[in-house]
């Protein structure tokens, strides 16, 4: 349950420092809450919930700090250094990962909102249950249901914006 | 091409397995003839992939034992097993320290009632548990070292601590503490799936008056009820006692008698 925590937590937040502080300022904040749990309810909902609660909390104190600027910042700035996205995932492994699938998927997600990324992340990358995320986004299941299809429709538009950056880079080889 | 922007949506419920065989039926007939639709779903499915391939990231170990620590959680199982004598206590602090904010206010209320506060604490404790039920597992096989660990180190009658039954499986063993001392918590399931906490907590200074005490079979322990949580304490082997169930009298009664006239 930690792991699906922290990777909610690692895509709301740039930096893996502020992703670790959300995770267990989560953990403490369920414990202190831990009466607000109803019985049979899923756990990870309400941990997630209470995570997305507490990086609202998180843009409030830093004020007109935006943490992913237009969402693709880090992208531009790796490509910039010519450096490997170990940056993102701070993983050497991962880093391989993401270079695999070229990070455009992962740059497009990051330009969503907020929330459209959360839901496409719950719903098509964690595989939760439609109540489950409508859980944590604190919205019914019908919205769930059409802001995801909202979510991949832009998506899909950003990955063909993309698209002649890679084939451009196919050329290349 | 109104038609297939309203089949967008079914489209999207298709990829995801959503949506019934009468409903997907009729899609895939119109798929069929139809290439806006089918590239929609094309489309739909090349993004499915892609997101498929987005790598799953795992929390770090320290990250999971930090939270696990703060939270007042011994690692899977064994972990605690391994912890250097001074990596316990240390553990045990944070414990204490995460307890000592619940427990201020319980204190304030119950100052000059031990056994008031010693149920109270333990009923929090319980709730507190409630919520970690998907980590007994991982700790089941560990429990009776860990408790023998826990009996060792702070002096707890590990003898008197009930190993389980097939009506009250025993799923973990946790430090906590009450009344100040570090405390064996013994976490069991009943076969309702209700927990069922029994707490043990060296106290040779607390006294239990007579007049609060019940007549169990041959025994006197006190029976009480906190937030509709069943909780009987009693004394023995020179340990304080804290047994909570979501029980009624008579039923925690019987699971008292169980508890506490078992032969380790």
């Amino acid at each position: 349950m930690l792991d699906g925590t922290y990777r909610l937590a690692r895509w709301l937040v740039p930096r893996d420092s502020d992703a670790r502080d959300l995770v267990q300022e989560t953990y403490l904040h369920a414990l202190e809450a831990r009466k607000t749990f109803r019985p049979g309810a899923s756990m990870r909902a309400w941990l997630c919930s209470i995570l997305r609660n507490r990086f609202v909390d998180l843009c409030r104190r830093r004020g007109h700090e935006v943490l992913w600027a237009d969402g693709a910042d880090e992208f531009r700035t790796l490509e910039t250094t010519g450096d490997a996205p170990a940056g993102f995932f701070g993983d050497a492994e991962l880093a391989r990962l993401t270079t695999l699938v070229r990070g455009d998927i992962g740059r497009a997600l990051q330009a969503l909102p907020e929330n459209h990324r959360t839901v496409v992340l719950l719903c098509d990358v964690e595989h939760w249950r439609w109540e489950e995320a409508a859980a944590v986004l604190e919205v019914p299941i019908g919205t769930v249901q059409s802001r995801l299809f909202r979510a991949r429709r832009a998506l899909r538009r950003l990955l063909s914006e993309y698209a002649p950056e890679e084939a451009s880079i196919e050329r290349m080889r | 091409m109104s038609a297939c922007a309203d089949n967008s949506f079914r489209i999207a419920l298709l990829v995801r397995g959503e949506l019934d065989s009468a409903e997907e039926a009729l899609l895939r007939a119109h798929l069929a003839g139809c290439a806006t639709c089918a590239s929609e779903l094309a489309a739909e499915e090349e993004l499915s992939r892609k997101l498929e391939k987005l790598p799953k990231l795992m929390a770090p170990a320290d990250l999971k034992a930090q939270v696990q620590d703060r939270m007042g959680v011994p690692l899977a199982r064994g972990r605690v097993l391994r912890m250097a004598p001074r990596r316990l206590v240390v553990a045990g602090t944070i414990v204490l320290a995460l307890v000592i904010g619940a427990a201020v206010t319980l204190r304030s209320r119950f100052a000059a009632d031990p056994l008031a506060l010693a149920a109270h604490q333990a009923v929090a404790e319980r709730r507190s548990l409630d919520l970690q039920r998907d980590l007994f597992p991982g700790e089941t096989a560990g429990a009776p070292a860990l408790l023998r660990e826990l009996a060792q180190r702070y002096g707890l009658p590990a003898t008197t601590a009930f190993p389980g039954d097939a009506e009250l499986r025993l799923v973990s063993v946790r430090p906590g503490t009450a009344l100040g001392k570090v405390s064996a918590i013994l976490i069991y399931l009943d076969k309702e799936a209700r927990l069922v906490t029994l707490e043990i907590l060296p106290g040779n200074e607390v006294q239990i008056p007579p007049k609060r005490t019940r007549q169990v079979q041959q025994f006197r322990p006190v029976l009480a009820r906190v937030e509709q949580c069943g909780v009987v304490l009693w004394k023995q082997g020179g340990a304080l006692h804290v047994l909570t169930a979501p029980l009624d009298d008579q039923e925690l009664a019987r699971l008292f008698v169980k508890v506490r006239t078992h032969r380790s």
